[in-house]
């Protein structure tokens, strides 16, 4: 199977954020907080993961995934289960 | 527990087929402007009626963020942009440091409906399951209209959203006149909002035969209450949201008072889920009536039900019979469902405010459509003009499916 690049996972995730929360890919950065910057409540995350799960074909969980604060949270969780 | 208080109207919004504005609504009802149109938002197939009143020149990032487009289903949305209209007109903010003491309650039959054509889509449209959205259950919940208008507003009383069907809109300016008048809460902002135009629920009350099926090329046509070649209503969305407050707490701040709510009925008529029952629909207008201490001859104008099916006009009529008498014969009565369609339960408050309207400009708008009148409607339809009338008193009539009949009384605002 073809290693997907953290760059690549990056760039999905930022652009599946941006498409869940309206916004363009180009605004986000991976330091960004979910909740203070991008006004992410646990809905939109779960939206966000559910892409993700689809796009990746992993499986992830719930609880961590509410737990997280950044966008580079997210990436990092991605990137551990398409390793 | 405050003595009963007047409760006076200070507060008016509409999203509806006809107009987006009180001003716009108003000049469509008076005009007999049509609001039905084909429908072009989905391809309703094998239906056999295809057209329904749509709004029109709805922009809804005009209104919406992002944010909340994404959580508030259509009917949400349109309850909510016609709760800030009446919200602005009563000037409701003067009341922020009183806000527990200000409740909403709205009406709606079938709440988040377009939500739920989603999750069956994602869930059978293929071979595999679809991601289901997670803002699926706060969009299809129907108590989300009352809620999104709480939390937009910030107000603290009580919240909830009921369902009769399509007498919800109008139940609930009644419930909360009913709160104002026995003083427990000092305003109430009400009325009712749906967005029903789906598919599946097209399709749904295709089946029953009470769309009209004959009218697509002609839709400004489709609707004809009380005339013989009526075939049934059309489907129709939108909202009509009053603000109710205590003539107490509207003189103290000196808001413009645009009419009273003086009289309420409301009863079931026990009988059958489906057909209206006459003894049913005549008892609520007689209890309305009461309600209000007047009498039948005191009413100028009835604002009817008027759905344009078999059954509905004529019972209507001869429960109008039963309740005027000899009057019957002469009384405007007028359905605005001519004009476009059927909101279910929107519609009674949609018709609350057209009789609020007509009660404020003495003017009776029109039936659309009535050309060849059914004898077995034996009333004045106020037929394709308006009428300029002294109406200082008016009825508005809503029943529903399930029986819940609701009769609203609004009078001109006297001192």
């Amino acid at each position: 199977m073809e290693t997907i690049t953290r760059k690549k996972i990056e760039q999905t995730c930022l652009e599946t954020i941006a498409k869940e929360m309206g916004l363009n890919s180009s605004e986000l950065n991976t330091d960004m907080n979910l909740r203070d910057d991008l006004d992410i409540v646990s809905l939109d995350a779960m939206n966000i993961i559910m892409s993700l799960e689809d796009e990746f074909e992993i499986e992830a969980d719930i609880e961590t995934v509410l737990e997280m604060q950044k966008v580079s949270d997210i990436i990092d969780y991605v990137y551990d289960r398409t390793k | 527990m405050k003595t009963r208080q007047r409760v006076v109207v200070t507060g008016r919004g509409v999203v509806s087929p006809v107009g987006n504005s009180i001003s716009e609504y108003w000049r469509g009802l008076s005009n007999g402007n049509s609001g039905v149109g084909k429908i072009t938002e989905f391809d309703p197939l094998k239906s056999g009626c295809r057209i329904a009143g749509i709004v029109k020149d709805y922009d809804v990032d005009a209104h919406f963020k992002f944010r909340e487009k994404k959580r508030y289903e259509r009917f949400t949305q349109f309850g909510l942009v016609a709760a800030l209209q009446a919200a602005e007109e009563a000037k409701l903010q003067e009341l922020e440091s009183d806000s527990g003491n200000i409740g909403v309650i709205m009406g709606t039959g079938v709440g988040g409906i377009t939500s739920y054509s989603r999750v069956y889509y994602a869930l059978f449209s293929g071979p595999d399951e679809r991601p289901i959205d997670t803002y699926t259950i706060p969009r299809i919940m129907t108590s989300a209209v009352s809620s999104a208008i709480s939390i937009r507003l910030g107000f603290r009383g009580p919240n909830f959203t009921l369902n009769t069907a399509c007498s919800s809109g109008a139940n609930a300016i009644g419930q909360a006149m009913q709160w104002v008048r026995e003083g427990r809460l000092r305003a109430v902002i009400c009325g009712g909002a749906e967005a029903p135009v789906t598919y599946a629920f097209l399709r749904a009350w295709d089946s029953l035969g009470v769309l009209a099926r004959n009218q697509n090329e002609t839709p400004e046509k489709a609707c004809r209450p009380f005339d013989k070649k009526r075939r049934g209503f059309v489907l129709a969305e939108g909202a009509a949201v009053l603000v109710l407050e205590s003539l107490e707490s509207a003189q103290k701040r000196n808001v413009n008072i645009l009419g009273e709510i003086v009289g309420f009925g409301s009863n079931s008529d026990a009988v059958s889920l489906t057909n209206p029952d006459e003894t049913g629909v005549a008892e609520a207008m007689k209890l309305a009536i009461v309600d209000a201490g007047i009498l039948p001859e005191d009413i100028d104008y009835i604002n009817a039900h008027g759905t344009g099916t078999k059954i509905n006009d004529p019972l209507e009529c001869r429960a109008i019979h039963k309740v005027f008498g000899d009057r019957a014969a002469t009384l405007p009565v007028s359905s605005i469902k001519s004009s476009f369609g059927h909101a279910m339960g929107a519609s009674s408050a949609l018709e609350a405010l057209a009789t609020l309207l007509a009660v404020q400009y003495d003017c009776a708008p029109p039936t659309l459509n009535c050309d060849d009148q059914d004898p077995e409607c034996d009333i004045d339809t106020v037929a394709h003009i308006s009428r300029n009338v002294q109406i200082d008193v008016a009825l508005s009539n809503s029943f529903a499916f399930g029986g819940s009949n609701a009769v609203l009384v609004i009078k001109k605002w006297k001192q």
